[in-house]
């Protein structure tokens, strides 16, 4: 999924493209209003998070011409404006959300996600779901359900579980699963992929302390047994 | 300015002004009234003094006439003479003590006045009329020294004698006057004798006749008919003339300068005599009237006043002096408004000023302030990542910076709160939430906190009901309180959170054991900028939360109080439902 993000502000400009690419988002940055609107015609992206005071171009002007271009694609404002008057300004011109500085990443994500998922979902781009043992995964919609309970998931997850999924009883090595999932070839660190399987363990195993659907191959990588 | 206060501003100096204008022109109107009947008193008043000229007049006429009709010798030729030689007299007559008519005589020899006199006055001798009024006068002069006979005005048109003497000849007349009149007319006698004297008028030849009658020692009854065209002529001559200023009212009594005309009135409506300006009569009602004096009564004088003059004179300055008041009130008014209206738009501005300030100032710090934690939390994320996720120190130093962020985080939506709060832009946006899942998470992100101070977290949740509230506020008014436990009652190591809900109205308490506040003291903490100690080492802070607290929590139809509490304080924030429509619970709140 790309994102273009357009903010201003140099390091939360990085910082942001930064969390969104470690969850598996492709980012585009745009330092403007009137760039954020160029590289949105150049890139097509899928989503938009817009800053609202920005040179050039406000967020406001640039909502409104990619809503001119677009009616469907997802928009967050991520903004130090938390007026009633500027959500409400944001939310009149098409904006699907509103999030206001200072913000957890924790909530910047869980509202992507969340804003992503009832986009497509309102827009009829839903993906085939598959099973994995008990879990049923949703990738359009970013999450999976086991039961009653719901497992919200980000585009990497789902990248890593459909390439398990894809290769039943087949042990798969980290540096396959890094290019799948990560896009890149070099690993530069063993344990981005490691740390990133144990927290997807704890949120789809039934007990992350004894793996069902995520097993590991030492030595090797990881496998998954249907 | 925004068009409701300016209705309401307006209202507040148009009701008064209207009032007031209601009550100056019913002010002004009975004011005129005053001044109307003030100058009907003073019109009444120099009327009355003309009909005293005239009495004096007849005062005067009256004692000539005593003098001239004190006879005893009725010799017809003296009596002749003495006629002749009164120019203010037409006829003189004697009635005997037995009520006969000794002169003239009707079966006597008559010039032609005495012929004319007895046909135009037979009925007077004939009906009694004459004898009955001095006995009326003699009896009503035994009793209240009246002289003058005023009980009965004769119903005898002034056309009826010389009407039916159209119809026959003078000779016949005299005839028939002497024989069916006088000669067999039984005339009862007047018994009584002693000096009396009186007026008597009668109506003959078109007009009032003046008849002054005097009874002698005798018994006899010695009068005269003056001569009308005399008197009426003499009367004329003591009225004012018309070249005599017109009625003009004494400036210092505040009267109006107004021009009447005044008229002296016959029996019969006609006028007399008039003087005064020419005024244009509507309806022919005079202004006022008065009857002449004795013994003129029927006769009257009458005052007429344009309306027009009457409504200008009498009631224009009263009403230019309620308008200019009312003008000059209404000056004023429009100027307070006009400086009200100024005033609270300069308020208004700089409270906009001050808010966008605030909120420049805010964006400004707060974008640092996302990069500051952002970073923090993807550091936290890396060392996660890391070959030592598990360095403690690292990991302390990133909860510092991640606390210390936060706590930034409140201070800036403090001050941004408080500026708003003055700058009345505070409104509140109320959505279905469980109150205790708010405050828990609350409680959670500052339990690091307090875990690192040594601070024991006690929670009572017993508001887990759905209620219409704002998050906002009541995570803002909970993290102050919560914040002031950190700093100021650290070292009680203990903060209790309870909360309750009877579904209306969320009572949230917040308890530490810190070294409390005295009771003196307990509401000046929530003002603004006030701090109990000037103590330097004292733990650093706005000053504002206790008051923004208690703003937001009134702002939600609640209160913040503190309340009595054995070891440090206790505070207790109550919230009312958004969705509650039963107004007779706030008074719940404050008690």
């Amino acid at each position: 999924m790309k994102v273009l993000i357009a903010e201003d502000d140099r390091y939360t400009r990085e910082g942001l493209a930064e969390l969104l690419e470690s969850e598996g988002y492709s980012v585009i940055t745009a330092c403007d209003g009137q760039d954020a609107i160029d590289r949105f015609q150049n890139h097509h992206p899928d989503f938009v998070c817009l800053d609202i005071m920005m040179p050039n171009q406000s967020g406001y002007e640039a909502c409104r011409k990619i809503r001119s271009v677009s009616q469907d694609i997802p928009i967050i404002f991520i903004s130090a404006k938390s007026e009633e008057v500027d959500r409400l300004v944001g939310f009149e011109l098409g904006a699907d959300d509103f999030i206001s500085k200072p913000f957890s990443v924790r909530e910047v994500l869980a509202r992507v996600r969340a804003v992503a998922r009832r986009c497509f979902a309102a827009h009829g781009e839903i993906a085939a779901s598959f099973d994995m043992g008990e879990l049923r995964i949703y990738p359009a919609e970013l999450r999976a359900i086991r039961g009653d309970s719901v497992v919200e998931l980000s585009p990497r997850d789902v990248a890593i579980l459909k390439l398990l999924r894809d290769h039943p009883g087949v042990a798969l090595d980290r540096c396959k699963i890094f290019l799948h999932a990560w896009g890149e070839s070099y690993l530069h660190n063993s344990r981005t992929l490691d740390q990133h399987i144990s927290q997807l363990r704890k949120r789809i195993e039934v007990d992350p302390k004894h793996p069902r659907l995520i097993l590991t191959v030492h030595g090797v990588g990881y496998r998954y047994d249907p | 300015m925004k068009l409701r206060p300016l209705l309401l501003i307006s209202l507040i100096c148009l009701i008064p002004l209207g009032i007031l204008a209601w009550t100056a022109l019913r002010w002004a109107k009975s004011e005129q009234l005053m001044v109307q009947q003030q100058f009907r008193e003073l019109i009444e008043a120099r009327l009355q003094d003309i009909s005293d000229d005239v009495a004096n007049h007849f005062a005067t006429l009256e004692r000539q006439l005593d003098h001239l009709v004190a006879l005893d010798d009725f010799d017809t030729e003296t009596l002749r003479s003495l006629c002749r030689n009164s120019p203010q007299v037409l006829q003189l007559f004697v009635v005997s003590p037995r009520g006969e008519l000794a002169y003239p005589n009707p079966s006597g020899e008559l010039n032609a006045t005495e012929q004319a006199f007895l046909i135009n006055a037979s009925q007077m001798f004939t009906g009694k009329d004459l004898q009955s009024a001095v006995l009326r006068s003699e009896q009503a002069s035994a009793n209240t020294d009246s002289k003058v006979e005023t009980g009965r005005i004769s119903t005898v048109l002034e056309n009826d004698v010389p009407s039916k003497n159209l119809t026959i000849s003078r000779s016949e007349l005299v005839d028939q006057t002497m024989r069916n009149l006088y000669q067999s007319t039984m005339v009862e006698g007047l018994t009584r004798t002693g000096a009396s004297s009186g007026w008597f008028i009668w109506y003959w030849d078109r007009g009032i006749n003046l008849i002054y009658w005097q009874r002698r020692p005798s018994g006899h009854i010695v009068g005269c008919a003056l001569d009308r065209a005399r008197w009426i002529s003499e009367i004329i001559a003591i009225l004012p003339s018309t070249a005599e200023p017109d009625v003009e009212t004494s400036p210092n009594r505040g009267m109006p300068s107004i021009s009447p005309k005044i008229r002296l009135i016959n029996t019969s409506g006609e006028v007399v005599y008039q003087w005064g300006q020419k005024v244009e009569l509507e309806d022919g009602q005079p202004f006022c009237e008065i009857s002449l004096c004795e013994p003129l009564t029927p006769w009257r004088l009458q005052c007429f006043v344009s309306p027009a003059q009457l409504a200008t004179g009498t009631g224009a300055a009263t009403k230019s002096g309620a308008f200019l008041g009312l003008l000059g009130l209404a000056a004023i008014l429009t100027s307070i408004l006009i400086l009200f209206v100024r005033e609270y738009a300069r308020d208004m501005r700089d409270a906009a000023q001050q808010v966008s300030f605030v909120n420049q100032v805010s964006h400004e710090l707060r974008t640092p302030l996302t990069n500051i934690s952002m970073y923090a939390e993807l550091l936290e994320r890396d060392i996660d990542n890391s070959a030592h996720p598990n360095d403690s120190i690292l990991r302390q130093r990133l909860d510092i910076i991640l606390n210390e962020s936060q706590r930034l985080g409140r201070l800036i939506a403090n001050v941004l709160t408080y500026a708003r709060s003055k700058g009345k832009a505070l409104t509140l946006q109320p959505r279905s939430m469980s109150p205790d899942e708010v405050l828990q998470a609350v409680v959670e992100r500052s339990r690091p906190t307090f875990e690192q101070l040594n601070i024991q977290i006690d929670c009572d949740w017993n508001a887990r009901e759905t209620m219409q509230l704002d998050s906002d506020v009541l995570e803002q008014i909970v993290n102050n309180l919560l914040s002031n436990v950190e700093k100021y009652a650290q070292q009680g190591h203990f903060v209790r959170i309870a909360t309750r809900s009877d579904g209306e109205i969320l009572h949230c308490e917040v308890e530490d054991r810190g070294p409390g506040v005295q009771r003196e003291q307990r509401e000046a903490i929530f003002k603004p900028f006030v701090r109990l100690s000037s103590n330097v080492s004292h733990a650093a802070g706005t000053g504002i939360g206790l008051t923004i607290a208690r703003d937001l929590a009134r702002l939600h139809g609640g209160d913040l109080i503190l309340v009595d509490s054995n070891t440090g304080c206790r505070f207790l924030a109550t919230l009312r439902n958004a969705s509650s429509t039963n107004p007779t619970s706030k008074s719940k709140l404050r008690a």
